[in-house]
């Protein structure tokens, strides 16, 4: 280290810079009020999803309001009954869905294209 | 400052994980250096402190990039000079270093005579004029290393150059400062 370097060193203690302000507790200031909203939403985010689990759970438990919601969904349980002849309902959709009877040699002819 | 590596990482790792206790600590214990580091930039108290504000509030936010075990103080000083010479760009304005030699003369384990004290401050007051007589580069390149003792790394991250640029601006620097105190040079 020259002389003039260690000149400059020395004179480094003695230059009177203007006091150092309070940095920390403007920082913490703003540091803290970044993060709060974050902790605040998921705090509000969390109690919500709790509250929306219970009234789901507890209107599922009842099995009318359970049925009303899964129908209304579209998702609702099947329910198989047998029965000596099919609803009036069913029958004429049936007639819509299947064609008239056909014989072996009328599947068995060559497709003509229409 | 440059002696507690072991605490240095043990706070960045608690800062990173979220402890806003071990930020505030680092807060403290580096806001002298920022500030003054941004001082040296701007030229102005006003300025200085709301750069090193926002650099400390910058260095949180980007606290997990920061790569454990690296020295803390250089990464955070290149932040806060960052935001300094934002500042000094904005305002349109030279940084003008404008350093003075404190009131009180510093005082040694003899009680040195009054002539021994009105020599030393002369040759203080002397050096510091001629500092403040360089180019804005050359006395924050002086600033950096010497009167605020900042090591290589750290005056290259300040001045955002390159190591060998920050030697090369040194030698320069002093080269023009011992010209300055040349007698016949000045008045």
């Amino acid at each position: 280290m020259t002389e003039l370097e260690r000149q400059l060193r020395e004179l480094g203690a003695e230059v009177a810079y203007p006091s150092t302000p309070d940095i920390a507790a403007a920082v913490m200031a703003r540091v803290g009020a970044g993060r709060q909203p974050l902790l605040a939403s998921r705090r509000v985010l969390a109690l919500g999803l709790a509250i929306a689990t219970v009234a789901i759970g507890a209107v599922m438990a009842v099995p009318q309001a359970r049925t009303a919601i899964l129908d209304w969904l579209g998702v609702g349980g099947v329910e198989i009954r047998l029965v000596d002849e099919l609803p009036e309902i069913l029958r004429a959709q049936r007639c819509r869905l299947v064609s008239a009877p056909r014989s072996s040699a009328w599947a068995g002819r060559p497709a003509t294209g229409s | 400052m440059e002696g507690r590596p072991h605490e240095e990482e043990d706070l960045v790792e608690r800062a990173q994980r979220g402890d806003t206790r071990a930020y505030e600590a680092m807060v403290e214990r580096y806001q002298g250096i920022a500030f003054r580091v941004a001082y040296v930039v701007t030229g102005s108290a006003a300025d200085a402190e709301e750069a090193a504000q926002d650099a400390f509030v910058k260095a949180h936010r980007a606290l997990r990039r920061f790569r454990t075990g690296e020295p803390f103080r250089p990464w955070l000083l290149r932040i806060v000079a960052n935001e300094a010479r934002n500042r000094r760009r904005s305002a349109g304005r030279r940084a003008a270093l404008t350093v003075r030699v404190a009131a009180e003369e510093s005082s040694g384990d003899a009680a040195p005579s009054p002539e021994a004290v009105l020599l030393a401050g002369e040759q203080r007051r002397a050096l510091l004029q001629a500092v403040n007589a360089l180019r804005p580069e050359d006395q924050q390149v002086i600033a950096c290393r010497y009167l605020l003792d900042l090591s290589e790394d750290e005056t290259a991250a300040a001045l955002d150059l390159p190591r060998g640029t920050v030697k090369s601006r040194l030698s320069r620097a002093l080269g023009r400062l011992r010209a300055e105190l040349e007698p016949g040079d000045h008045d």
